[in-house]
């Protein structure tokens, strides 16, 4: 069985009876408009970075709301980290490219069957999948866990 | 030459030195009174009943490579006419009763076992519209029943009624006349018969254009040379679209590659077609004790025969979500053929937009089971220039009046 | 009795001896044998029986290519039906049984159907069964199959790994380390991929570069990621091969096949070629076997297989067979069919040899005891020459090279007249093909072929204007001088039973019925004679089958063509396909915010629309019928909540949002006011109705859009192909929030009661019916509308979702009580609201449903609108909705009823039933439904009809409850 150290950022993953309203440590913004970013690039930006996800979106993740066509989307999306055996997951869990996730760059795909954002930042796997999926990917982690 | 046990018994004692071709390899003639394109069942259906049912004189069948070798050989088999409008029940029905004689009038065993073919629904809703198609379907006289979870886990009981299973079985419905015929003896057994009424097929003869008289076609341009034709018909399921472009139209057709797959023989372990609305998958146990299973298309267009893993690996997946203890059994084939897929997944039969030329194609994923009729209608076509009651309805006209049979909206499915 | 271990050689260690059953019997083994070895060692001949006749059928080969020993094999808590002996490593406390013959595979009753053969030949059932297949089918499908399967649940769990490479090199013979060698000294990435546990090079013996092979084989692959155990089954588009590992040592619970997606830049084939057999009379006895298994598994595994051996071959390579054999004290004879053996003649001095020599018969009920040899122009089996007495007859008829994965590639083959055996030709993908595949025959000709091939990868992938690093080709003693193999695809002997395929029973006879009834292409031989398509895969049976085809058809081999190869070379787990894709993961359901809190109420939870939602909240000893009853009596009469948090939510904003949208939708959304919502359908192009829902306008230039919950995707998609393939100028965008946000509903006549409760500083007082304002809720942002789904006045609170729960919380406190989806599904049907996918479905146009005066009032052009004016669209008896009440009032017919008349005699549909409920409000029964001209026909009765059943109700008006809507806007 391998250590795996799993940080949930995001508090939806599980109310907590003791904190009935939970706030996300994180902001995220979908922001639609211009940003100048190459494809799957992260820029950094005012507060923290911004994923790219199409040629006319970015995800802002960042304590500063952006200007333009935003949405605040913080409750809507779970943000795993992870810190071990980041390579062995991926190998497990997506078919990604080996350089589609060099420092710099995310990727939108597949991952343990679910629709994911995923990119590295400093040397850690941020996974970001709907808040309404996370028990599934909760689930394959752990198991995955056990394989390694 | 007749086949029966006594001929085997006779030929046996004789060393099997006997037997004559199933078909002739005839002498490619210039020109025919009709010319089917295409030589899977469809085709040497159509031939088989030009000569037999309407007497045209001279028929000839034009395949480009060996008959039967498109997706007459790669289909899974099944047989069904459990559909929800009239028209198409009319139609399908209409084959099965054909499938149901053709053995004997083929004299040639196409292995037709009639052991149902159950479709299961996942929940309240699944059931709901169930309902709805049965009852169109008994208005419609075909023989289906609605069966509760409990009836179907006594009939099939490697089904995933575990508790917690993805998609718990709610019930389903059956039509016992439904089941599996053996899709190579189909055509071989057209092509016999036709073959004994004087048709000539000809194999490896590939048509490369069409000749033309005015605004009519009056033959075939063909890697053996030009043949001319009173009345031309086509039945390329896969290649439709383009043998459409050679003579000029185009149809509402997209080609995609739709995987099948067989697992080792093992003993009887499955004596029902079981088909899911919720997986798409639909799975059979051949006679040899192959699991044959198939689900959704490689949804890009392609020519190709052949998926790709990721869509075989769901088409598995599917399969193991109602059958999880087949987990241990070994996938032995695999292949794809090229399925025509029509807007309102039905087929087009009818004349085509140029004079001389009729079709016979747009089966989609489902064009096995109506082998049968599509021979039967298209012949009808061909020898009387106009429609067969059955095949009126998937005229392509319909595209423009509107007046679609759209079977998987018949299914509620609100795509 | 005939295989024995020998006391020294081989790679086994004979110090771990390894327990094992065979049909009961207490066998054993030792750690290194695969269960075939063991079994030889033991002295084991029969191990089952073939498909058609039953005659009995010994251990053939040593690899993947073994068609015979099909066995039932459990090893603790897995169970593997159709293992091949062949592959299988021996394991302690294994049971391997036998999966024919009856009573027992050495006694089978059924092989009183090979005194029948005559008369059931190749496809003899197409002939025969008309009429009666039916009732024959049964036993023939019992007498079908080959192992039985378990039907109890299998709980492994099953890996899946991807891989990207430089290179992947397939195949770890010589070929194969010379390629990886050569490749990683370019320092790129290199995978190495083979099916055996231990490499040929370990036991085959030779010397490279001055070495044993066994230490050169290991230096090579420094460097190299080495998977063994591996067999590349599929090589698909895009250089991608799929590889299914067989692990020894699988974690706890995870299955012991993984399977892997590797993606390589390169690839290089160095798949080999298998042995394929001479076919003679009789040849399907056990003990005959291929020659190169015959040394096989004297090298690697230290067994003799015989005493007596007969070689029968017609090629050089099988003369080392035969050496090896005399080194290990067996007695051998060789029959060749060339007229002069040339100089390997010298390796057997001890051997005798026939010359222009075949076997030309066979005896021995339950093994081989003879073989005849006889002039290889026999045509009587009497012209024998000796009656040699044997337990063995090794046979070599030359090498097939694997080109399975090279043909799967796309890559098309030639037949080549000198290597009698089909070649890869020109390849379609980034690959290189060495060694066997490649057509080369020895050690120094394989390595030179793969050293090329890898090096030939790695300058593909180099950068311009760098140089190859310098490395030897890795040199081995040439063989010596050869003489060239002599074609001879069977003995001419007519009448003679000569076994081609040997698990389907198919016979050099066959081939030539096929061939007379026109069945000749290679499609038709194998479709008709069933050569090929036993679990062989026909890997020692095809090339001979055709090349009989061939010879009866006046064509040359390469004319008459090879079958397609298909995935997967050898057969692989279902399991390990599927992976991890099975259960929860399979299709995952959305859970949402509240999940927990409607999971405490106890709530029914099903799915709907991929999302797991409360169908209903049952209290104690309450049964589905009395609990919806209760939930929709106490929405009508004080105040229910509702989670709608699934339902969609895409911000829509931008200059051009109005005109864009306007486009899209049904209904007029242009002139909607800021703080409003409207009703909408949107359409598809055919005019179908796809969604309903609720627009609503936050400000000029913001939309929030309210699809329904199973289609917020597909209308997700919808407006972005139409944006950007269609009118990719006008500047609008969409966001999905719908994660994002918890919806929760309030309705019924006390809801003012319970909303005063609630702080906001959103007015409801002056919040009109179908209007929506922003503020703070609790303290939190959020959003209020005022729109119904139950005919009660109602209010949606919006949160951001993190605080749903807690919002819900303190609903549920103010005394509004929970209702579910099928309670919702009657108040609504109360008020004769549609429910898209119940009430309609892939026909329903927008006037079916009574919907035509927004198109009235619509004057611009919108996606749909030019197919609601065709012919049929403007049919007179379309099916419209309408609503139904049943003659007797306790009766709910079930939905799905179809209202039937007669016409001429026969009943006919008029339409059916789509949503039928009992309704609190009116006490009595109540059916929505789409009836052919059913507003024309409202006040007449008609006949329901439900399989078989028939009752009456009278059509109606869809609304049954409140038609006024006064309860909405008080």
């Amino acid at each position: 069985m391998a250590d795996l150290a799993l940080c949930t950022i995001a508090a939806q993953l599980g109310v907590t009876e003791a904190d009935p309203f939970t706030v996300p440590e994180t902001a995220q913004f979908l922001v639609s408009g211009d940003h100048g970013q190459a494809p799957n690039t992260v820029a950094e930006i005012a507060g923290g970075y911004a994923c790219w996800l199409t040629p006319n979106r970015i995800l802002a993740v960042t304590a500063t709301e952006p200007a333009g066509f935003v949405s605040d989307v913080s409750h809507g999306r779970a943000m795993f980290v992870i810190t071990l055996h980041a390579d062995d997951l991926l190998a497990m869990g997506c078919s990604l490219p080996r350089g589609a996730l060099a420092e710099g760059l995310c990727a939108q795909t597949l991952f343990a069957g679910l629709k994911a954002l995923l990119y590295r930042r400093a040397g850690t796997l941020h996974i970001h999948v709907e808040r309404q999926l996370t028990p599934h990917l909760r689930d394959w982690l752990r198991q995955a866990a056990t394989a390694l | 030459m007749r086949y029966s046990a006594v001929q085997l018994i006779r030929q046996g004692l004789a060393g099997h030195t006997g037997w004559s071709p199933a078909w002739r390899t005839p002498e490619l003639a210039r020109g025919y009174d009709a010319v089917v394109i295409g030589g899977g069942a469809h085709g040497l259906a159509a031939a088989y009943y030009l000569r037999k049912i309407h007497k045209v004189k001279r028929v000839a069948v034009l395949e480009r490579s060996w008959i039967g070798g498109g997706n007459t050989g790669r289909n899974t088999t099944i047989v069904r006419s459990n559909y929800f409008f009239p028209e198409s029940a009319a139609l399908y029905d209409f084959s099965l009763r054909l499938y149901e004689g053709l053995s004997e009038e083929l004299n040639y065993n196409i292995m037709l076992s009639q052991r149902g073919v159950l479709n299961l629904a996942h929940s309240e809703h699944d059931m709901e519209l169930m309902c709805r198609s049965v009852n169109a379907m008994l208005l419609n006289g075909i023989d289906v029943e609605l069966l509760s979870a409990a009836q179907i886990r006594r009939e099939v009981q490697t089904l995933n009624f575990e508790r917690d299973a993805r998609y718990p079985i709610f019930g389903g419905f059956m039509q016992r006349r439904g089941g599996v015929a053996r899709h190579d003896a189909v055509a071989w057994g057209y092509a016999r018969a036709a073959s004994d009424l004087g048709v000539d097929i000809v194999q490896g003869c590939e048509v490369t254009g069409f000749l033309r008289d005015g605004d009519r076609i009056t033959g075939v341009e063909t890697s053996l040379g030009p043949i001319s034709a009173g009345v031309t018909g086509m039945s390329v399921a896969g290649h439709s679209g383009v043998l459409a472009g050679l003579a000029g139209f185009r149809l509402p057709i997209t080609s995609y590659a739709l995987q099948a797959m067989v697992s080792e023989p093992i003993k009887p372990i499955l004596n029902t077609v079981v088909m899911s609305t919720a997986t798409g998958m639909y799975v059979s146990q051949s006679d040899k004790g192959e699991l044959v299973f198939g689900q959704g298309l490689d949804l890009y267009p392609s020519y190709a025969q052949r998926g790709n893993l990721p869509v075989a690996q769901t088409i598995v997946a599917s399969m193991l979500e109602m059958f999880p203890s087949f987990r241990r059994l070994k996938l032995l084939r695999q292949w794809a053929g090229v399925v025509d897929v029509c807007w309102d997944y039905s087929p087009i039969i009818g004349p085509a937009p140029v004079d001389g030329l009729f079709m016979n194609c747009g089966w989609g994923t489902g064009g096995f089971k109506g082998s049968p009729v599509g021979g039967w209608t298209l012949a009808h076509l061909m020898a009387k220039g106009d429609h067969h009651v059955l095949s009126r309805p998937f005229d392509l006209g319909r595209f423009t009046s509107g007046r679609l049979v759209d079977e998987a909206a018949g299914a509620g499915i609100a795509h | 009795m005939t295989g024995r271990r020998l006391s020294e050689g081989g790679l086994i260690d004979r110090a771990r001896p390894v327990g094992f059953t065979w049909q009961g019997r207490s066998l054993s083994g030792y750690a290194g044998d695969s269960l075939a070895s063991a079994l030889l060692a033991n002295g084991v001949r029969v191990v089952g029986r073939s498909f058609k006749y039953h005659r009995p059928r010994g251990i053939f080969a040593a690899g993947v290519e073994e068609p015979n020993a099909i066995l039932d094999v459990t090893v603790g808590a897995t169970h593997d039906p159709n293992a091949r002996a062949t592959l299988v490593e021996l394991r302690e406390g294994m049971a391997a049984r036998a999966i024919s013959g009856w009573p027992s595979v050495g006694v089978d009753v059924f092989q009183a159907l090979d005194l029948l053969h005559r008369f059931i030949p190749a496809g003899f059932y197409y002939k025969t069964f008309m009429p009666g297949w039916e009732r024959f089918e049964p036993a023939i499908r019992q007498m079908a199959g080959l192992g039985t399967a378990r039907i109890t649940p299998d709980p492994r769990r099953f890996e899946t790994r991807h891989a990207e490479v430089d290179v992947l090199v397939v195949g770890g013979g010589a070929a194969g380390l010379a390629a990886a060698r050569a490749a990683v000294a370019s320092n790129v990435s290199v995978m190495l991929v083979d099916e055996n546990p231990v490499g040929p090079l370990q036991w085959s013996g030779g010397v490279i570069d001055g070495m044993p092979a066994a230490d050169w084989a290991e230096e090579a692959v420094k460097g190299v990621a080495v998977l063994s155990r591996a067999t590349a089954f599929a090589y698909q588009d895009h250089n991608t091969v799929a590889v299914m590992e067989r692990r020894a040592d699988a974690a706890e619970g995870w299955a012991a096949d993984r399977l892997w997606s590797v993606k390589a830049r390169q690839v290089v084939l160095a798949t080999g070629a298998i042995e394929r057999p001479l076919v003679f009379p009789l040849n399907d006895r056990p003990g005959v076997m291929l020659a190169s298994a015959v040394h096989r598994y004297l090298a690697q595994y230290g067994v003799l297989v015989g005493a007596e051996v007969v070689i029968v071959a017609n090629n050089d390579t099988a003369y080392g067979t035969a050496a090896a054999l005399l080194a290990a004290g067996a007695k051998v004879t060789i029959a060749d069919v060339r007229p002069d053996p040339g100089p390997v003649a010298a390796l057997v001095a001890g051997a005798r040899i026939y010359p222009a020599s075949t076997v030309i018969g066979t005896g021995g009920p339950f093994g081989i005891i003879y073989a005849d040899i006889g002039p290889v122009d026999a045509t009587r089996s009497d012209q024998l020459t000796a009656r040699v007495p044997c337990d063995i007859v090794a046979t070599s008829g030359g090498w097939t090279p694997s080109v399975h994965l090279f043909s799967q590639s796309g890559g098309k083959l030639r037949w080549d007249d000198g290597a009698s055996a089909f070649l890869p030709g020109a390849g379609r993908q980034s690959q290189h093909v060495a060694g066997a595949l490649a057509g080369a025959n020895d050690l120094a000709s394989c390595l030179m072929s793969g050293h090329e091939a890898g090096r030939n990868a790695a300058a593909a992938l180099r950068e311009a204007g760098k140089r190859a690093p310098r490395l030897t080709v890795p040199r081995a003693e040439a063989a010596p001088v050869a003489t060239p193999l002599r074609p001879y695809w069977f003995v001419p002997i007519a009448g003679a039973r000569q076994w081609l395929d040997f698990q389907n029973d198919v016979t050099v006879a066959d081939v030539g019925l096929a061939a007379a009834e026109n069945f000749q292409s290679v499609e038709h031989l194998k479709r008709y004679t069933t050569l090929g398509m036993a679990t062989d895969q026909g890997k020692t049976s095809n090339v001979n089958g055709l090349a009989v085809m061939a010879g009866l058809t006046g064509r040359g081999i390469g004319e008459a063509g090879t079958t397609t190869f298909r995935p997967p070379y050898a057969p692989v787990s279902l399991g390990a396909l599927a992976g991890q894709r099975h259960g929860s993961l399979y299709a995952p359901l959305r859970q949402l915010p509240a999940h927990a809190e409607h999971r405490a109420l106890f709530a029914e939870m099903r799915e709907y629309g991929g999302w797991e939602r409360p169908a209903f909240y049952p209290q104690f000893r309450e049964d589905p019928p009395r609990t919806i009853a209760r939930e929709a009596a106490m929405v009508r009469t004080e105040a229910g909540l509702f989670d709608g948090s699934s339902l969609g939510k895409i911000e829509v904003q931008g200059p051009d949002a109005a005109a864009f949208l306007n486009l899209m939708y049904y209904n007029e959304v242009a002139n909607l006011k800021p703080g409003r919502l409207r009703y909408v359908l949107l359409l598809r192009e055919s005019g179908i109705v796809l969604d309903d829902g609720v627009v609503a306008r936050l400000a000029e230039d913001r939309y929030l859009l309210s699809p329904s919950s199973s289609h917020t995707a597909g209308v997700l998609a919808m407006l972005e192909q139409w944006h950007q393939t269609e009118y990719p100028a006008m500047q609008v965008s969409f966001h999905d929030v719908t994660a994002a946000w918890a919806t929760f509903a309030v309705c019924g006549p006390r809801v003012g009661d319970i909303l005063a409760k609630v702080e906001t500083d959103i007015s409801l007082a002056t919040l009109p019916h179908m209007g929506i304002a922003s503020g703070t809720i609790m303290g939190v942002p959020g959003r209020i509308a005022r729109v119904s789904f139950t005919g009660e006045r109602s209010y949606e609170l919006s949160v951001p979702a993190g605080y749903g729960p807690a919002l819900w919380r303190h609903l549920l406190a103010q005394g509004a009580a929970p209702y579910g989806i099928e309670s919702l599904s009657v108040l609504r049907a109360e008020k004769g609201y549609i429910l898209i996918g119940t009430d309609t479905d892939g026909l329903t146009l927008p006037e079916d449903l009574g919907m035509s005066g927004p198109l009235r009032a619509k004057k611009v052009d919108f996606v749909g609108r030019r197919s609601l004016a065709t012919p049929d669209a403007l049919r007179a008896d379309r099916r419209q909705f309408v609503g139904l009440l049943p003659d007797d009032p306790g009766f709910v017919p079930a939905v799905g009823t179809h209202a039937a008349m007669m016409v001429d005699g026969v009943r006919r549909s008029l339409g059916w039933i789509t949503t039928s409920a009992h309704s609190p409000a009116t006490g009595r029964s109540i059916c929505l439904g789409m009836i052919e001209g059913g507003r024309a026909r409202i006040g007449q009765s008609v006949s329901l009809f439900d399989r078989g059943r028939v009752s009456r109700a009278t059509i109606c008006s869809p609304v049954f409850h409140d038609a006024a809507g006064d309860k909405l806007h008080g």
